[in-house]
């Protein structure tokens, strides 16, 4: 009964275990297959996140580089960037609406493929921290040779952008910090000028007065344009036109100083001790030729102005009678002003030992075939009956030398018909004159501006004189000196012939042989010897009558011009009066006149380098100077060996691959193609860069870095913007205002595959160890900024006809009148590679 | 008698019948359970597997980088995926759009985004809710150095 009693109700016992078995076996099958539901969710939920949250960052990246540069109302990193009052060291955060357009793309792909609210599940934000790059001091010993100063737009800074994406509760963030530089792409001081020549000495290879001239007929020149045209509402500069215009923005310092025109710098050694010894031979010396039968002020022409316009005065006042004045006039008035020692003026001045008797007429000109060739002339006066003796002079001079020296004395002693460099432009003549009244000038391209430097012009004054009787005679040079080293005269004269003696007609017959005048000339002389003043007739006070060579500051001619525009016949004294004095310089030196003190510290070129010109540009043995400049600049990879060898041994140009915007046509060889590059892009590969027939888009430097072993860098064919269009007329134009900066130890230019002549090529160009190379069988035209060593333009431009550098105001125009498009100027990148850094951080929740 | 007959007893029909009814009420609704939780596995491991396949196919694309994953679909990598999936049961969808980044200078190469989007659904699953998986990720061109 008791065993009975204990089944009794066993079974529910069995089932109720069974049952609860069952239960706990079923919940846990729900609790376990549930968590494993779940986690799978979370890992596929948690992916999802991650992906949008990285492609969030993705496509941050993405437009940021594009907004980086392009300006808009809503894009404040543009204007924060390149603001000068920026704070630094501290953190910035991007505008909220900024940050959403920057990510709009993946917003709306995560609203419209998983549903997820980009106001609650997508929460983006960025922020930089900028500092200031610094600028270059270089020092030599305890003294400073030139800094750079910290350009207060220049910046450098971390952008961190942080992207947290959730979906269905799981949440990923991804977090990226990346560099990023704003770095101008001018480059100071070298943008305020036309043509920067470190060492215009002939010791120091430069050499410009090679090519001859014939009347006014260049057959090679160097000609420079200071851009005046690009100024806004000068679009029909012309020099003659707009002197008051010209004279006043020339003359402007400081912060006010107008850039264009660009400015000419030509340098000697500071350390050398040498005297200024850069020396430029005027063109065209067939100026305001007379017709002897009618010789008067209306029958003269300015046959051949080209910078004849920029030398002193000529002494034929029309208060005179248009031609001629009086012996006493011009040693009481003129003869000081002309650069001539001036005799004696006697007795309370009253009494000079001269009378009006005589009269004298002196004209100025540059270089020029006449002035050594008596077969070619076009009337009074005969340029070389007053000149050829000075050439023999010179030859005798040359050929005591030999070998190198001989080379040297050739530049020293330039021959007079030989110029090839117009630092102002040229004024040129068009056609060949048949008769002085035929002549016309196109004076549209005479392009003033300020050279910097020692620089000196070179011209010829040619002395004639009219007899009582009304004989015109051309005085010949003659130099009677001994030479101041004590060596033996170049031509040395009879020892009857002194200094304080009156020569006897066959004396002075003697003497002007010996110095080989002409033959007809000497004659006409000797016939007319009685009627010339008795002091002419001593050699010592003749020598400071007669036709000579003379030189003065270059930057007088200035002054000059504007005095014959004038048709003044004094010394100027206009606004631009104190830039004249010699020499112009971005720093205060040891003798310099007081005057210049204030032109000087107030230097435009000084807003971003202060120093002496000449250490801009460093020796060879200091080209590590540019490194410290540009690689804190540099926005670019360093390709580390552009060159590279790909699998099957095919070579291939990374600058190409990464650079050139369609690199199979460009290999292939079409023409056209487009280098886009914005920044500064740093080379360190030997191998030449060739760039053939290429345009090129955006605000980019090439440096090709000579201390790191960058090579030459080789131009063939035309190189200009790409937005100017293939029409030649249309090259100008530029509207996206790009432009394009390069820098090698040297750089070459081919002109023969240029689509016209001449070659056209839009960039700046530092050739920094050697020498510009320009060759082929077109000439050509540098719309940009030429920064050379030294500069022989003999060896530098073989290229046929006259080559031409036009300044682009892109470098500096702009600064002041026009800021907006300064700061296009300014380039922000996000460096990476070797450059920067670009560093990533995930997290999963 | 009764005495043996008490011995005898067992359980009665009463008793075997509330036993069974409370089995068949109990074991009913974990029999419910356990299908949910097959399902729930099927459904972890299809997600699991498709995830794998989805994110693999992403992570293949961001490898390619954004010229060859324009064309996912036809690199050897992604058809082996694609392969491998099948047999598995599992179908890979690609799909890209490209996106132009604006504004451009006048001229310049067109830049885009490249939006890539991966659909994996399973196959010949029995249940109707195996989820359909995307993925997405978005592409910029990285040799495009103009900006």
């Amino acid at each position: 009964m008791a065993r009975t009693e204990r089944r009794r109700g066993s079974v529910f016992l069995m089932a109720l275990t069974a049952l609860t078995v069952l239960f706990i076996l079923g919940f846990s099958i729900t609790y376990f297959t549930g968590s494993e539901d779940m986690s799978s969710a979370v890992s596929y939920e948690s992916e999802v996140a991650f992906n949008l949250a990285e492609s969030a960052v993705e496509e941050f990246v993405a437009r940021l580089k594009n907004s980086l540069n392009h300006d808009d109302a809503n894009n404040q990193l543009y204007k924060v960037l390149r603001a000068n009052n920026t704070k630094t060291e501290e953190k910035i955060p991007l505008d909220a609406p900024q940050v959403a357009r920057l990510t709009s793309y993946t917003r709306e792909t995560a609203k419209q493929v998983f549903g997820i609210s980009v106001d609650r599940g997508f929460v983006i934000d960025a922020v930089i921290v900028l500092k200031h790059i610094n600028g270059v001091e270089a020092k030599s010993g305890n003294k400073t040779l030139y800094n750079i100063k910290k350009d207060f737009k220049e910046k450098q800074g971390e952008l961190t952008v942080n992207a947290s994406v959730t979906y269905r509760g799981q949440t990923a963030k991804v977090s990226l910090s990346f560099l990023i530089r704003v770095v101008k792409t001018f480059v100071p001081p070298f943008n305020y000028f036309t043509l920067y020549v470190k060492d215009g000495t002939v010791f120091g290879n430069s050499h410009f007065n090679y090519s001859p001239s014939d009347i006014g007929a260049q057959a090679k020149n160097l000609r420079l344009d200071h851009g005046w045209r690009s100024i806004p509402g000068q679009e029909k500069f012309d020099a003659l036109d707009n002197v008051a215009y010209w004279e006043n923005a020339l003359s402007l310092t400081g912060n006010n100083a107008q850039v264009p025109p660009g400015r000419v710098y030509m340098g000697q050694d500071p350390e050398a001790n040498m005297p200024p010894s850069i020396i430029l031979q005027s063109t065209n010396g067939t100026k305001l030729l007379t017709e002897i039968t009618s010789d008067g002020g209306n029958s003269r022409r300015p046959l051949n102005a080209q910078e004849n316009l920029f030398l002193k005065f000529d002494v034929v006042p029309s208060s005179e009678g248009g031609s001629w004045v009086g012996m006493k006039d011009y040693v009481k008035k003129y003869m000081e002003l002309q650069g001539q020692e001036k005799t004696k003026d006697g007795l309370l001045g009253l009494w000079t030992g001269w009378n009006n008797d005589t009269k004298v007429r002196l004209i100025n000109v540059g270089s020029d075939k006449i002035l050594t060739d008596t077969k070619e002339t076009l009337g009074e006066p005969t340029f070389g009956n007053a000149m050829i003796s000075f050439n023999n002079y010179r030859n005798q001079r040359i050929a005591r030398s030999s070998g190198n020296e001989k080379l040297l004395v050739e530049r020293l002693y330039p021959e007079p018909a030989n110029s090839g460099l117009d630092l102002f432009g040229t004024a040129e003549l068009e056609g060949k004159p048949s008769s002085p009244k035929d002549g016309r000038i196109n004076t549209r391209n005479i392009s003033p501006t300020l050279v910097y430097g020692q620089v000196w012009r070179m011209y010829y004054r040619i002395v004639s004189i009219m007899t009582k009787s009304g004989k015109r005679l051309e005085l010949p040079f003659i130099n009677i000196d001994r030479p101041a080293d004590g060596s033996a005269p170049p031509i040395p004269v009879p020892e009857d012939i002194k200094p304080g003696t009156n020569l006897t007609a066959t004396q002075a017959q003697n003497l002007f042989t010996l110095f080989g005048v002409p033959k007809d000339h000497v004659q006409a002389l000797v016939d007319n010897w009685n009627e010339i003043p008795e002091g002419l007739t001593e050699m010592k006070k003749y020598q400071n009558f007669m036709s000579d060579a003379g030189v003065e500051p270059y930057n007088a001619g200035l002054g000059n011009l504007i005095q014959r525009v004038a048709g003044k016949q004094e010394v100027y004294a206009g606004p631009l009066k104190d830039h004249l004095i010699p020499f112009l310089a971005n720093e205060p030196y040891s003798g310099m006149p007081s005057q210049l003190s204030s032109i000087v510290t107030q230097s435009p070129i000084r807003e971003f380098y202060e120093g002496d010109l000449w250490y801009a540009l460093p020796d060879m043995g200091d080209a590590y100077l540019m490194d410290f400049y540009f690689i804190p600049r540099s926005t670019e990879d360093f390709f580390r060996g552009r060159t590279t060898i790909s699998i099957g041994g095919s070579v291939y140009d990374r600058f190409h691959f990464k650079y050139i915007n369609d690199v199979g046509n460009y290999l292939s060889g079409t023409k056209g193609q487009v280098i886009e590059l914005n920044g500064i892009l740093a080379l360190n590969d030997a191998e030449t860069l060739r760039l053939n027939r290429l345009r090129f888009r955006g605000h980019g430097v090439i440096y090709s870095s000579p201390m790191m072993g960058g090579g030459a860098v080789s131009i063939q064919g035309d190189l200009f913007p790409a937005a100017a269009g293939e029409a030649a007329a249309g090259r100008d134009s530029n509207p996206e205002r790009d432009m394009l900066t390069i820098i090698a130890p040297q750089i070459e230019i081919d002109t023969s595959t240029a689509d016209a002549d001449p070659c056209y090529i839009e960039a700046n160009l530092i050739s920094v160890n050697q020498p510009i190379i320009v060759k082929g069988s077109k000439s050509v035209r540098i719309r940009g900024q030429l920064v050379v060593p030294s500069l022989n333009i003999k060896d530098s431009f073989q290229t046929p006809g006259q080559n031409v550098i036009e300044y682009n105001p892109l470098n500096t125009i702009w600064r002041k009148d026009k800021p907006m498009i300064m700061d296009e100027l300014y380039v922000a990148k996000i460096v990476t590679g070797g450059v920067g850094k670009f560093e990533w951080k995930y997290e999963h929740d | 008698m009764t005495d043996s007959r008490r011995r005898r007893s067992a359980f009665s029909l009463i008793e075997i019948l509330v036993v069974v009814m409370l089995l068949s009420a109990g074991i009913l609704p974990i029999y419910s359970l356990m299908k949910s939780g097959q399902r729930r596995i099927v459904r972890a491991d299809t997600r699991v597997i498709a995830t794998l396949y989805g994110a693999s196919a992403i992570e293949l694309a961001r490898t390619l980088g954004y010229a060859r994953a324009q064309k996912l679909n036809m690199e050897k990598d992604f058809v082996e995926l694609r392969e491998n999936a099948a047999k598995n049961g599992f179908n890979l969808e690609f799909a890209c759009n490209l996106q132009p980044l604006l504004p451009l200078p006048k001229g310049a190469k067109p830049v885009h985004l490249l939006r890539v989007i991966v659909t994996v659904t399973a196959n010949n699953r029995t249940f109707t809710d195996i989820p359909v998986l995307r993925f997405v990720t978005i592409l910029t061109d990285p040799r495009y150095n103009y900006y």
